[in-house]
């Protein structure tokens, strides 16, 4: 991608290919906590998020480009959670729902739960509740979507140094 | 109910019963022998739950007891049938400085997991335990939480954030009581 | 090099091969993260070729000290947090601890306040078997009956939401009662809102069409011949080692004891109630979940008679605005839609109890899967899993 490094896409161009990547996010499934059993209903029939997209669900991180960390992580699940990002290949994005991960939620002061799933993996959207509501955690992913829509490419698809795993 | 409670009460000494729920004190020797005497003659197969109370003054989390105690463990086990709904609770005081008991999984085999839990937490021995690793915490974890002495680190560094409520939490050496 | 001789070809026809194959065994990592173990938990399994011969579970990736924050909240606070421990049916967590802070305290909780959390126990206990029967038939093969189950469900968190104002952690209960109901209308001091309006009607639909759902799920999945050999004389448990483990629930009645904390306590009125326990005979996975269906029918039925007659009165008893429980210990068990779920309060007299124990139905449900997966086949063992239902909330605490 040389040529993207130097001088860029020019906008149509780029524009067709955040729009595609918007509108077919696979999202893989790690559901830890309550906030899975709320992702469940999402995927269900009222509340559908199917016609954002986000079908289907892959189980393995190499093919998925959306991880939504629902739940509490712990101090023991943490390296697991660090582990799964690396293996996820780029571009990928991070949803951080529920207070328990996005700082720590009623857990706050115990002795074996991590302040935050942003102390491990950059997140892109944090979506507030216990449990979110299914409609706040749709306009959570309508949101990215309207992130990956305005993306410039040039910045997005720089050469990182990140060991092979 | 009652008849049950009379015929516990011939056979164990310390027998109480407060608040719906009879509490047998024993003496550590007499720990194996009496879940025996349980499980065969009185018919309580069910093996509920196993667990430890820390009693101690200086508390660093929460209140302190209302009265001096002697710093010591006890050990709280719960027994039941599934045909009636006969249960006792079994408690024994260990020491702290050799706190070890032995271990039930001879009587009952749920007790295994139990018993590793209490060994985490509170740091008792268990002898006679066929594998008494850690069960939650990840390796390498120092400390046993659950001591009435283990500190929570996050309440030392930030204060609760809800501080604009009307009442007090437990630990707070305030005495007023708002109204 | 073996040359061939031709006039030995008969009896090189009928030579066999008598090498033994010579297997390593390997040892398969299961989990944390996996989209069939019902949350973080993680099996080290030792197999042969598909055959399982030693698991050993890893617990632990979900524990987030429970006990511990017990000993710094006040009781009003631990109600909510308590609710999280088992978090499909989250609101029948909340009903032992009350009842047990209530017997400590020498409180009389009125009648209708009552009634109230029986109905809402009992539908806690419908979602709990609802997301049951989708993930169990989605592990087993078929990818119909959880849309089915979701979509049931809706319809019973929307009428838990109309009175509580939460899906599924409500946080609803109070020492002494139920917090006045969300319901609509504008609210002053003195307006206590209660049920709100239309929730007799609602309720019958919705009841009526669960029993509907359930008898779907039944012919569906309970008649399909695949499910029949996937799931009957697959991890056969006895009543024991059932006991000995301390594994109680719809697990317990699927071996066939007839054991029902609903009929053999009294933290709720269940008494005024018709209801059967259904119970199993051979105590395999097809008979946990046939007994798991047929509870929901029971449950609904429970419903349909409890919104009959509602006793009138206030919803609260009276208690002192800063809440302080007497010295003293309880123990205190329920019927949870997992199993048995207890709490033993230790109290010492102050805001928060100074040790709360919690003994959850999952973890010693779980703590048999050494013993009934030795032997089990690979697939097997995702069905027996599925079939014991726990949750890793339950398990870790």
């Amino acid at each position: 991608m040389g040529v993207v490094d130097k001088f860029g896409l020019p906008k149509p161009i780029s524009s067709v290919f955040n729009w595609a990547r918007s509108y077919s996010l696979w999202y893989f499934q790690f559901g830890l906590a309550c906030c899975a059993i709320e992702v469940m209903a999402v995927s269900g029939p009222r509340h559908d998020f199917m016609r954002l997209g986000i079908i289907p669900l892959p189980a393995s991180p190499r093919q998925a480009d959306l991880m939504i960390v629902a739940g509490t992580v712990t101090d023991k699940m943490a390296p697991s959670v660090k582990r799964l990002y690396d293996q996820m290949p780029e571009p990928k994005y991070v949803i951080s729902m529920g207070s328990c991960s996005n700082s720590g939620g009623p857990y706050w002061d115990s002795y074996s739960v991590t302040k935050g799933v942003d102390q491990l993996i950059p997140v892109d959207v944090y979506v507030p509740g216990c449990p979110p509501r299914p409609e706040a955690l749709q306009e959570g992913i309508i949101l990215l979507q309207k992130k990956i829509k305005g993306e410039d490419m040039k910045s997005k698809w720089v050469e990182k140094q990140v060991e092979p795993l | 109910m009652e008849e049950f409670l009379n015929q516990i009460k011939e056979d164990f000494k310390d027998v109480s019963n407060e608040f719906e729920t009879i509490l047998i004190k024993v003496d550590v020797k007499n720990w194996l022998s009496s879940h025996e005497a349980l499980r065969d003659k009185y018919d309580l197969k069910f093996f509920s739950w196993l667990s430890a109370i820390d009693w101690d003054n200086d508390v660093a989390v929460g209140d302190a007891p209302k009265e001096q105690v002697t710093p010591s463990f006890e050990i709280v086990s719960c027994l039941s049938s599934v045909d009636n709904s006969n249960l006792v609770t079994i408690s024994t005081t260990i020491s702290k400085d050799e706190s070890s008991i032995p271990s039930l999984t001879s009587i009952y085999v749920g007790a295994n997991w139990h018993e590793r839990e209490a060994f985490e937490m509170f740091g008792i021995e268990f002898l006679g335990h066929p594998n008494l690793i850690k069960l939650y915490l990840p390796d390498g974890y120092e400390g046993n939480p659950m001591l009435k002495s283990f500190e929570l680190i996050s309440r030392e560094v930030k204060p609760w954030p809800g501080d604009v409520d009307v009442e007090s939490m437990p630990g707070d050496s305030t005495e007023e009581n708002t109204e | 090099m073996n040359t061939i001789d031709p006039q030995n070809f008969q009896t090189i026809s009928e030579a066999s091969v008598s090498v033994e194959i010579e297997t390593e065994d390997m040892t398969l990592n299961i989990g944390p993260q996996h989209p069939s173990t019902h949350g973080v938990l993680r099996l080290v399994a030792k197999v042969d070729g598909e055959k399982v011969y030693n698991v050993e579970p890893v617990l632990g990736y979900m524990h987030r000290g429970y006990e511990k924050l017990a000993e710094v909240r006040t009781y009003p606070q631990i109600t909510t947090l308590v609710n999280r421990i088992d978090w499909v049916a989250g609101f029948s967590n909340e009903i032992p601890f009350i009842a047990g802070a209530e017997r400590l305290m020498e409180i009389e909780v009125p009648e209708r306040a009552k009634q109230i959390r029986l109905i809402l126990t009992e539908m806690a206990r419908i979602c709990s078997h609802f997301v049951f029967n989708g993930a169990y038939a989605l592990e087993v093969g078929a990818l119909t009956p959880i849309f089915y189950a979701m979509e049931d469900r809706e319809r019973v968190l929307d009428l838990i939401e109309s009175v509580t104002g939460g899906r599924f952690h409500p946080n609803f209960n109070r020492i002494g009662g139920v917090k006045p109901a969300a319901g609509s209308g504008p609210t002053t001091k003195k307006n206590i809102q209660d049920l709100p309006a239309g929730f007799y009607r609602d309720t019958k639909i919705a009841m009526d069409k669960v029993i509907e759902a359930a008898d779907k799920f039944q012919n569906l999945i309970g008649g399909n011949e695949v499910f029949h050999k996937r799931t009957k004389n697959i991890g056969v448990l006895s009543k024991e080692t059932a006991e000995a483990y301390g594994v109680s629930g719809p697990i317990l009645r699927a071996s066939g004891v007839k054991s029902d904390l609903r009929t053999q306590t009294d933290y709720l009125p269940y008494d005024k109630f018709d209801f059967e326990i259904p119970i199993g005979q051979n105590g395999d996975c097809y008979d946990r979940w046939d007994v798991r269906t047929r509870e929901m029918i029971e449950s609904a039925k429970i419903v349909l008679q409890a919104i009959e007659d509602m006793p009138s009165g206030p919803l609260q008893a009276k208690v002192p605005k800063v809440i302080k429980v007497p010295a003293g210990r309880t123990y205190v068990r329920a019927e949870n839609p997992k199993g048995e779920m207890g709490y033993y309060i230790v109290s010492e007299g102050g805001l928060g109890p100074y040790r709360l124990k919690v003994r959850t139905a999952s973890f010693s449900n779980v703590s048999i899967l050494p013993v009934m997966l030795e032997g089990a086949l690979l697939p097997d063992l995702i069905a027996i899993m599925g079939s014991l239902d726990f949750v890793l909330g339950d398990v870790d605490r």
